[in-house]
């Protein structure tokens, strides 16, 4: 006679279960009393008057389950007890109609030459997925975010050990072969490959190089994290070397924001082996450490994008301001900043794209000062707020703090919606900026969204004797499947002053809220 | 870099899995929600979703996932089939979706974000601007029987119990309540908690109708978190009683008072000797809420033919495992001690 | 010539673990795609899913050690 009770604490099946590990156990060959119930006092009571309570069942709760058991010997209490473990540990199943491969191994039975394993698994599971991928011999596009630094370091390690491809964690974009994975824009084949730590940047500079009429051999993104101390660089570097070695490939430009000065210093070396020519685009980075090496350097996407064209082309490159000319520029700056009351005086940028609103505080630092953010180059500049603007304002909405319970800001226009008839309710907002992004993964038809906003937005200040001018750029080609002209229209004809890139318009939004005072800094 | 979306509101069709065109996957940050929609929402969950902080989720099931609120209460997102109640938020889950097996886990936040009810990290998302507020019928429909008729439908209702209940717990008892006496019991096999509970219930019974509340108050005392559930048996024993007898006193106007301290001595005494879970349905059966399939199974009692009390008793056999046919056995208890003796 | 180069300029042939609106669009665009249903393993307990990582560690490296490197997929 062996009694031995398993406490389970805090432990929640339902009564069904409950019932099968009972019956199940109960019938095992052996098994003289087995009782399965929550430790509540009166079962406790029920467990001590059969002789089936321990001491250890004694203190548990009503919350925990309580499997009491007495078998004939010590051998058959142990299969009991593997057989409640087994019976309590089961796996729900659910019914699908479709047989869909629910593994890994099992899709590759379905599709033997597989390349690329695309994972968007929560981040806890993320390195799992990956790893079986890699070990597969599997290049890897892992979208996941969430994914701790060291394991991101560890995937990365064996990718480069195998010679496979590791694009992310946190990767939402590229471009492989010509097709886009993920999130991205339709462009044209050619000669110009990227390696970029950011999605949205990824997409400005090659809608940019598409509208140059150049293209894209290959995009390979790396994941937010790449260029960490932690990480190093590791994909950078990898990716160099894989342009360099891709004969299609002729030119490459690198997109970042600023890496680590060690980490910076890696990638310049690696850069420096590589024989085809390279773009350093690090946002806002410094140019001279840059330039001394004997790179191009570029601070802006659009730089980036233009650089590494004339570099294709064999132009001398110069850094943009606008690409239209100054006597278009001055009278759009007249026409939206003298309706501006005089309460009016600060920036207000909106963003889908959290690199487009670095970009934008990089460029409006030195025009009009330091601009307050959720996502600041300085820390005193954090919002305590993310919900009321100060001061001059960029704020990235793709962060946590305003993704919690619904999508992306590049596919829900809600809080943008909302925050744009906030911020026209401000006497002090002056300038909206805005970034609308176009391609696979984005909202359908985004003007169909901001305009009627806008429009109240407007409505709202002109009520109140003022005038909101809305500044925006869109990130797109003709061939993205939301039709950009059509989107340009609507937002012209709603009265949205559209740039041609992040930076220009980030730059005319400076011009309208300083009302031309800063043309002599910008302009010359 | 967290410029891009990590969450898709998709575009796409249906799928095999897919609930009406929105596609689903499991998320511990902010790729694919499952979007669901609340249909109805019972009063005590209600309440609670007033706040920005509803809770913790507490238990997964498959068809049901219990949020402990800030409150420290219960209330419950599930699927359809599982039906209305005071805590119940009943949504569109797909027939065939298990809760257990999208990555909702214990303790994941619960939170309400603009109306909408956000499990975990975007992991399910519920819109609630739909949903219409749940009420358990209190004042019955029906024109209320003859008293002949209703202790008919008792004894349908026994009747179906004993062909089609499930007798884990206490209900087994059911088989020996004649007109809602437990006193004729000799050799039969009975299981260990009902066994244990017999004298308990049959005492309960006679100081319910002696209005002896001390005395109530220690019978149920040895009742309370009896038996085997994730509801024990004695406990669901017991909301059927204290449902059955606040809705047929509130309906035929009689012995309200008395019924209302019976309740109150009855769960005076269920702090921390009994689940979470229980706690919460007793404390709702003692007001006379309950699940809707008890509560029209009660009113079918008062107000209709035979046949109906028989498919309104298998709709509760059907709940749970056991639950149901206990809950049937304490609503024939509490039915027989308003009905028997008037 | 390294894994990756075999990736480069050939027909993607991709297998989707997660979101399945990937699917469409890489559809869309001519590469061939697989969707793999994927639950989290050991119903999502953290737990259970450590348990299993090191039993798979345990046989990894075991394999690793005891065999000639397994070919990889070219």
């Amino acid at each position: 006679m062996v009694v031995r009770v398993i406490v389970r604490k805090d432990t929640y099946r339902d009564s069904v279960t409950l019932m099968k590990v009972s019956n199940e156990v109960s019938i095992l060959e052996g098994v003289l009393q087995a009782a399965v119930v929550m430790a509540t006092p009166t079962n406790k009571q029920l467990l001590k008057d059969v002789k089936l309570l321990t001491d250890e069942a004694g203190k548990a709760t009503p919350n925990d389950l309580v499997i009491a058991l007495d078998a004939k010997n010590e051998e058959i209490m142990k299969s009991a007890i593997s057989e409640v473990d087994k019976l309590l540990s089961a796996r729900e199943t659910t019914e699908t109609e479709e047989v869909l491969p629910k593994t890994l191994d099992s899709a590759l039975r379905l599709m033997p030459d597989a390349n690329l394993v695309m994972i968007s698994v929560p981040g806890d599971f993320a390195k799992r997925e990956a790893l079986k991928a890699l070990r597969k011999g599997l290049n890897v596009f892992l979208f996941s975010s969430n994914v701790p630094v060291e394991q991101e370091l560890e995937l990365k390690k064996i990718s480069r050990e195998e010679g496979l491809l590791m694009m992310g964690p946190d990767c939402g974009t590229a471009i492989i072969n010509n097709i886009v994975l993920g999130f991205g824009n339709i462009v044209s084949q050619g000669s110009i490959g990227i390696v970029s730590a950011s999605g949205t940047g990824l997409q400005q500079v090659s809608t940019l190089i598409h509208e140059r009429g150049l293209g894209m051999s290959q995009a390979i993104g790396i994941g937010g994290n790449d260029l960490s101390g932690t990480v190093g660089g590791i994909m950078m570097i990898e990716g160099i070397k894989l342009l360099e070695e891709d004969e299609k490939t002729q030119a490459i430009v690198l997109v970042s924001k600023p890496p680590v000065p060690q980490v910076s210093e890696k990638v310049l070396q690696a850069a420096s082996r590589c024989k085809k020519p390279i773009v350093v685009n690090f946002i806002g980075g410094k140019v001279d450490e840059i330039s001394k090496r004997g790179f191009v350097a570029a601070t802006t996407l659009e730089d980036g994008a233009r650089a590494v064209c004339d570099l294709l082309q064999r132009k001398k490159t110069r850094n943009i301001v606008f690409t239209i000319p100054k006597g278009t520029i001055l009278p759009i700056v007249k026409a939206q900043s003298s309706k501006l009351s005089k309460t009016q005086r600060y920036v207000r940028g909106l963003f889908s794209g959290g690199t487009l609103c670095y970009e934008s505080l990089v460029i409006l630092a030195p025009l009009i000062g330091d601009v307050y953010s959720n996502t600041p180059l300085k820390t005193g500049y954090k919002l305590e707020d993310v919900s009321v603007s100060k001061n001059h304002t960029c704020i990235d909405m793709g962060t946590e703090e305003f993704t919690v319970g619904r999508p992306h800001p590049m596919i829900d226009f809600t809080l943008r919606k909302r925050r744009i008839i906030q911020e026209a309710k401000d006497p002090e907002a002056a300038v909206l900026l805005l970034d609308v992004v176009l391609g696979y993964g984005s909202h359908q038809n985004p003007v169909a969204e901001l305009v009627p906003s806008i429009a109240e937005a407007k409505s709202i200040a002109e009520q109140n004797g003022r005038f909101l001018s809305v500044v925006a750029s869109i990130v797109g080609t003709p061939e993205d499947p939301q039709d950009l002209r059509k989107q340009k229209k609507k937002l012209e004809e709603a009265g949205v002053v559209i740039m041609p890139s992040n930076a220009q318009a980030t730059r005319m939004t400076a011009l309208v809220a300083t009302r031309g005072a800063i043309e002599e800094k910008l302009l010359g | 870099m967290q410029s891009q979306p990590k969450n898709i509101k998709p575009q796409t069709g249906k799928t095999s899995r897919s609930n009406n065109d929105t596609d689903f996957f499991c998320s511990t940050t902010v790729t694919c929600p499952l979007y669901l929609e609340a249909t109805s929402v019972g009063p005590t969950a209600a309440r609670s979703l007033n706040q920005d902080r509803i809770g913790q989720v507490h238990s997964v099931f498959t068809r049901v996932v219990n949020v402990l609120t800030s409150g420290n209460r219960l209330i419950s997102v599930v699927g359809a089939d599982v039906g209305n109640g005071p805590i119940n938020i009943v949504t569109n889950l797909p027939q065939s979706t298990s809760m257990a097996s999208i990555g909702i886990r214990k303790n994941d936040e619960v939170l309400n974000v603009d109306g909408s009810i956000v499990l975990g990290k975007n992991v399910i998302i519920i819109s609630t601007k739909n949903a219409k507020e749940w009420k358990p019928q209190r004042i019955f429909r029906g024109k209320v029987l003859a008293i002949k008729k209703m202790r008919d439908n008792l004894t349908t209702m026994k009747e179906v119990t004993c062909a089609h209940g499930r007798f884990g717990g206490l209900a087994q008892l059911i088989e020996y309540v004649e007109e809602g006496r437990l006193d004729k019991l000799a050799g039969q096999e009975l299981n260990s908690f009902a066994r244990r509970a017999l004298p308990h219930l049959s005492m309960l019974m006679k100081t319910i109708r002696a209005g002896d509340y001390q005395d109530i108050k220690r019978s149920a005392q040895e009742l309370v978190g009896l038996g085997p559930g994730l509801t024990p048996s004695a406990d669901d024993v017991l909301s059927g009683l204290m449902a059955s007898l606040t809705l047929i006193s509130e309906n035929l106007n009689i012995f309200e008072d008395s019924v209302s301290e019976v309740n109150k001595s009855i769960i005076s005494c269920i702090q921390d000797r009994t689940t979470l879970i229980s706690q919460e349905f007793l404390m709702h059966a003692a007001v006379g809420e309950a699940n809707e399939p008890i509560v029209a199974l009660i009113e079918k009692i008062l107000t209709a033919r035979p046949n109906e009390v028989e498919e309104a008793t298998r709709h509760v056999l059907a709940i749970g495992e056991a639950s149901g046919t206990d809950v049937v056995l304490g609503v024939f208890l509490g039915s027989w001690l308003l009905l028997g003796d008037v | 010539m390294s894994k990756k180069e075999n990736l480069l300029n050939k027909k993607l042939k991709v297998i989707n673990i997660g979101i399945e609106t990937f699917v469409e669009d890489l559809k869309k665009q001519g590469a061939e795609v697989i969707h793999v249903d994927w639950r989290p393993p050991a119903g999502g307990d953290v737990e259970i899913l450590k348990l299993l990582d090191k039993l798979e560690e345990g046989v990894d490296s075991s394999k690793r050690n005891h065999s000639k490197r397994p070919t990889k997929k070219q």
